[in-house]
């Protein structure tokens, strides 16, 4: 079962266009959304919460088609953007009175257990709180209902290296029950990497692709050649190309090309090469 | 939406706490001067205002768009605006009343009209602001109510000006109709203006 469908999603601004988006994040695993700015990530999110509504097209979430005509689906979603917008005079304490008063699922304890945990001060106010304790108060707001959907739009960029592995952690918690899924964008492809089982390349408004982060090892390899080797490979299996003065680097598919030997591609390389590719 | 009123009586009480003295300054005034409204209805209006900057320390925090991510639907944070609209109105009038008996030095009409003012003004200017701000935001909001208030004095001095003798006359004869009419006309404007209110936000892109 899917914690979220989406079929044929376009939406269009001046200047911008979503095209023909289609994805499915199995329940249970975490997906990443990777993409430069302006590739359609932060649509992708708002659409999926009903902030947006889509020119053309079906979304599903939990089960749930309209959120804005039904935003009860939202108690079972937990949602961190990149920037967390709580009164900036509110103290956490405050802040979890008032989700108290709006989610009917507010766990009061694990909120605290939460603060605890993230080391985020009580006696501070939200505009004295650093970027990465404000983005704590997030993810802390977004847990504490119980949700079984996590959207991520960018929530850990800009936080310190510790920060971000501690966020991940939590995050590789939550999943660890088979009804909860993740789906999170970041520019911070290493994060993406240790953290998700599905990975969906955007770039301006289109699905590049969108595979098992473990088999985007097994599909792609990563060649060193020259320009005479460059000429014998077929032009189908080239994913992108880089030349330096020291040769070529291509991202090839593996299948099509059985008798080369590859070195293995992550997935910053296959997706910089995949964009460059297109530009070409 | 229980969570919303708690966060808007948070924020008067710490970010508007000066605003709240300041409006029940003037109330008192208006109790301890009975024969001028004055006071009273300018501490009305004043109280109103407060909607407007909390509105704009939501916009500024953007609160609102945090809230779209939440289980409320869009017509939950307009309706709290307005109820908390007439619960401060309502509020203010109270204790307008109270002050007024234990001052005791207006008769009972006098300070039944005072209030009756107090109520009508505050709910007139709430329906003619809150529309506006949610539509172009406070700041932008603030330009278009300044020209719809001027538009409002003006059409007022028309009719006061042109008509005066007649209303003057009307009230001599059937002044309990006449605010009867007047009431209805200022329940009817806020219940569409809240009614115009949900319609735009739900429309809006945050």
């Amino acid at each position: 079962m899917s914690a979220i469908e989406i079929r044929n999603i376009n939406k269009s601004y001046p200047g911008f266009e979503l095209k023909d988006l289609n994805l499915d994040l199995p329940e249970g695993t975490i997906m990443g959304l990777v993409g430069e700015n302006g590739a359609g990530k932060s649509t992708t999110m708002k659409l999926l919460l009903g902030m947006i509504r889509p020119d053309s097209g079906s979304i599903n979430v939990l089960g749930e088609t309209d959120l804005r005509a039904r935003p009860q689906i939202k108690e079972e979603i937990g949602v961190v953007m990149e920037d967390v917008s709580f009164p900036t005079v509110l103290k956490i304490g405050e802040i979890g009175r008032i989700m108290a008063g709006i989610y009917r699922n507010w766990d009061a304890d694990e909120f605290a257990r939460m603060v605890k945990v993230l080391r985020i001060p009580e006696d501070k106010k939200f505009f004295e709180m650093s970027r990465g304790n404000r983005m704590k108060t997030g993810f802390a707001c977004a847990l504490a209902h119980h949700p079984r959907l996590l959207l991520l739009d960018e929530a850990t960029s800009g936080l310190d290296p510790v920060v971000r592995d501690e966020l991940l952690d939590i995050l590789m918690d939550f999943t660890k029950d088979e009804t909860h899924s993740i789906l999170m964008s970041s520019h911070i492809v290493s994060d993406l990497e240790k953290a998700c089982d599905y990975v969906c390349f955007l770039h301006d408004g289109r699905v590049l692709l969108v595979e098992e982060k473990d088999r985007i090892r097994e599909l792609y390899g990563k060649l060193q050649v020259t320009p005479e080797q460059f000429k014998e490979l077929d032009p189908a299996a080239v994913i992108g190309r880089r030349t330096t003065p020291y040769g070529t680097e291509v991202i090839v598919r593996k299948d099509r090309i059985p008798d080369w030997d590859t070195q293995p591609v992550d997935i910053e390389e296959l997706f910089v090469f995949m964009v460059k590719g297109e530009r070409q | 939406m229980k969570g919303l009123f708690y966060k808007d009586i948070l924020m008067l009480t710490r970010s508007f706490k000066a605003y709240l003295l300041m409006a029940l300054f003037f109330i008192v005034l208006g109790t301890i001067r009975p024969n001028n409204s004055f006071w009273a209805v300018y501490g009305s209006f004043f109280f109103v205002t407060l909607i407007s900057s909390l509105m704009a320390v939501d916009e500024q925090s953007r609160w609102l768009s945090y809230c779209d991510i939440m289980p409320l639907r869009r017509r939950d944070i307009i309706n709290e605006r307005y109820l908390l609209t007439l619960i401060l109105t309502a509020v203010l009038n109270v204790l307008f009343l109270i002050l007024s008996m234990i001052f005791r030095n207006a008769d009972r009409a006098t300070v039944l009209v005072s209030s009756g003012m107090m109520l009508a003004l505050s709910m007139l200017a709430s329906a003619i602001s809150l529309p506006i701000n949610v539509k172009f935001g406070t700041a932008k909001g603030q330009m278009v109510r300044m020209v719809v208030i001027i538009v409002m004095v003006g059409c007022g001095m028309f009719i006061i000006n042109y008509a005066g003798e007649i209303i003057e006359k009307l009230l001599q004869v059937k002044a309990p109709v006449l605010l009867a009419g007047a009431a209805a006309a200022i329940i009817l404007i806020f219940g569409l203006s809240w009614l115009l209110s949900i319609r735009i936000y739900e429309k809006k892109n945050l």
